[in-house]
């Protein structure tokens, strides 16, 4: 089966700064839900936005779906949703003209546009504010409108940086459903949050990345066979291991 | 200094006010509002050298006309320090929940406000000295200590008038109101106000336009400093200063009290700006139109036209036609409105041209969503021009042949004006742009926008001025 997406020693710096990924590897399959954690500025943000282009690798391969997605990021493109950790989302337009927007960016159909705005909107909880501007929104209806907007093409790789940030408890869990739904539906998923909870519970494979490395990879059961004995949740065994890959 | 007394806190709100580039575009813009005042204070015109020292009949005239137009500037510049210093800052909750007392809590930020409305006028009063000083006549300063008391009364009345903004429109309401009446009064005031007492000294309405054009070809925005001048005329005895002052001080005490006593909530509501939830249903049929140009053509319209900034200069400019419209001392022949429809062609959509090009043809609030869009850079950035293009040409064909229909020679002109006009911006606000972005600032942040509009106007101002030069000599 071809994967969602392939990384293969994947490099990238900043100009004049030390690699903020260091020959990064990961494979994640179709309808595969997974998390990349990570303490602060060990690379998870940058490795998400090597993969559909916004930023280029100095070397190594992405294949999204298989399309190699540094030589055509556009084709590649097509089928990725991104979701920055800020929603980027026009002020002055309404949730429905930002999707129009974002559909006529896709080339989406315009009925089959509408009809899935209107159906994301309402699972989002945001149909009875769909007139209103999203200059005047709360963080967490911007994070959805936005996440609305990542999904209206229907994507099959869901790249999505901080997901749940501002979201109450009740939208938390909806939108949780509505991630698992796609997975189940064969688009892959792969979600950073410092959130530990929602990787535990969620995520098939978890990968710990650490200076830009992944030093960590497995299902939960799997990762806390590589940590130290006696840590039994998420946050004891990604402690640990990111601990022990400072020290190394 | 005791802690959490009003000086204690004073302090801190003074300290907040770091410099930053909006403020050297504000400092830049009121320089540029005061050197044709410098300029005319090296070199005075014959009728300013000539005032004599008693108050007379003209003078009174003038005096009240800039009193008005000192309120009016006040006001403006006191709404945008209310909104700057009441609802664009979060940290009411914290110093609410302090030991501070209230009083003096929102004594500071009153005093704040104030101190924040009279940066521009402490600009020109900085220059209105030296321009007094070489004229030997610093007596007539007295005339600048009541413009100050009416710039305390004008800090009352904008704060109480933003209090009843937020409570009928709501905080982010009242503030965006309170936001855009202040910029456009500050804007287009002085203009309004200097070419009212250009009228006043200037018998000559050619020498009016004349000057009109000059100025607009110096490139300033307005003749604020030259209108306080004659404050010296009304001003110059000590017993309506102190009338004026202590209504000011009483005008300043008010709000101070209504802000601590049953405004409070009001105020609290206002600095956490952002967490409107209001529901509103709608039954309006919304269509999808996914076309590339289409859907960008329609998102670029939408916050173009729901942009504050645009509509603030485009008021602006429209203000600043009006004083040329209406007051003359000629006759009204065809020619006389036939030249203030072409330059006002050219002053007009040149501005708008060039908003159009800034946020629309140049810049995106979004840049992230077109990055990711499937779609070659090159092919966006295509189609966003072609957008800005085609609102520029249903914003500005349609007066133009109207115009040219009726009087060929004027609106040839004023298409010549606009093309060169128009072909200046096109070419130097990316360049500003990108200077914008060189120095680190997101392309909607109000530093670079601000340069870009001060060149805006400067441009249209040159390109009216040369027209008009032209349309003069033939």
């Amino acid at each position: 089966m071809v994967p969602a997406l392939k990384l293969s020693a994947l490099r990238f710096a900043y100009r004049g700064e030390a690699e903020v990924v260091a020959g990064l590897d990961l494979t994640v399959a179709p309808g595969e839900f997974y998390a990349l954690l990570g303490p602060n500025g060990a690379g998870k943000t940058t490795s998400l936005r090597l993969i559909p282009g916004l930023l280029k690798p100095q070397s190594g391969s992405i294949q999204v779906c298989g399309i190699d997605a540094v030589a055509d990021s556009i084709e590649a493109r097509k089928i990725i949703a991104w979701l920055p950790d800020e929603p980027m989302l026009y002020d002055a337009l309404t949730p429905l003209e930002y999707l129009e927007f974002v559909a006529g960016l896709w080339g989406i159909d315009a009925r089959i546009a509408q009809a899935r705005a209107e159906i994301l909107l309402n699972e989002l909880d945001l149909w009875g504010q769909r007139d209103q501007r999203c200059g005047s929104f709360s963080r967490g209806m911007k994070q959805r409108a936005c996440l609305a907007g990542s999904l209206i093409h229907e994507p099959r790789l869901l790249l999505l940086d901080e997901p749940l940030t501002g979201l109450d408890a009740a939208m938390a869990r909806r939108v949780k459903a509505m991630l698992r739904a796609r997975t189940q539906a064969g688009a892959a998923v792969i979600l950073t949050t410092h959130i530990l909870d929602v990787a535990e519970r969620m995520a098939d494979r978890i990968g710990i990345l650490h200076h830009g490395r992944k030093i960590a990879e497995g299902n939960f059961a799997e990762l806390a066979g590589q940590a130290s004995h006696g840590n039994t949740t998420l946050e004891d065994v990604f402690l640990d291991l990111v601990e022990r890959g400072m020290v190394e | 200094m005791k802690a959490g007394s009003l000086p204690w806190l004073l302090r801190f709100e003074l300290k907040s006010m770091r410099f930053s580039l909006p403020k050297i575009g504000y400092l830049f813009l009121a320089i540029m509002i005061i050197l044709p005042a410098l300029i005319e204070g090296l070199w005075p015109a014959p009728q300013l050298a000539a005032l004599p020292a008693q108050t007379t009949p003209l003078m009174l005239v003038y005096g009240t006309l800039v009193l008005f137009y000192a309120c009016v500037i006040n006001l403006g510049a006191s709404l945008v320090g209310a909104q700057e210093s009441l609802a664009a800052r979060h940290d009411f909750d914290l110093l609410l929940a302090s030991p501070a007392r209230g009083r003096a809590i929102l004594g500071a930020r009153l005093i704040g406000v104030f101190v924040r409305a009279q940066g521009l006028q402490a600009m020109i009063g900085f220059f209105l000295l030296l321009w007094l000083l070489a004229d030997g006549q610093l007596r007539w300063l007295i005339g600048y200590l009541v413009l100050t008391a009416v710039g305390f009364a004008m800090t009352g009345l904008a704060v109480m008038l933003f209090l009843l903004l937020s409570l009928s429109l709501g905080p982010v309401g009242g503030a965006r109101v309170a936001g855009i009446v202040g910029k456009t009064l500050i804007v287009s005031s002085g203009v309004i106000g200097s070419q009212i007492a250009l009228l006043v000294l200037h018998p000559s309405l050619t020498e009016i336009l004349a000057k009109f054009a000059i100025i607009g070809a110096k490139g300033g925005l307005s003749w604020q400093g030259l209108t306080l001048a004659p404050a010296r005329g009304l001003f110059g005895a000590p017993g309506p200063a102190m009338l004026v002052g202590l209504l000011g001080l009483a005008l300043f005490a008010l709000p101070a009290r209504l802000m601590a006593g049953p405004f409070r909530t009001v105020l609290t509501e206002s600095a956490n700006l952002g967490q409107g939830t209001r529901r509103r249903s709608s039954t309006r049929i919304f269509t999808f139109r996914t076309a590339l140009f289409l859907a960008i053509l329609r998102k670029e319209w939408r916050c173009l036209r729901r942009d504050r900034m645009t509509w603030q200069r485009v008021i602006s400019s429209i203000l600043m036609m009006i004083p040329a419209l209406l007051f003359h001392n000629g006759p009204l022949t065809p020619h006389f409105y036939a030249l203030r429809a072409a330059l006002a062609a050219i002053w007009l959509p040149g501005n708008i041209i060039g908003i159009v090009m800034e946020r629309v043809g140049v810049t995106d609030e979004q840049k992230l969503v077109l990055a990711i869009a499937p779609h070659a850079p090159r092919t966006l950035a295509a189609q966003k021009y072609g957008a800005a293009l085609m609102i520029t040409l249903a914003l500005v064909v349609p007066p133009v042949a109207c115009a040219l229909a009726l009087f060929p020679l004027y609106a040839g002109a004023a298409v010549i004006g606009m093309v060169s006009n128009c072909t200046l911006q096109t070419l130097a606000v990316p360049k500003l742009a990108a200077f914008g972005r060189f120095l680190g600032f997101a392309p909607d942040h109000a530093g670079p926008r601000l340069i870009i509009f001060i060149f805006q106007t400067l441009m249209s101002g040159l390109v009216a001025g040369l027209v008009y030069v032209w349309i003069s000599s033939r």
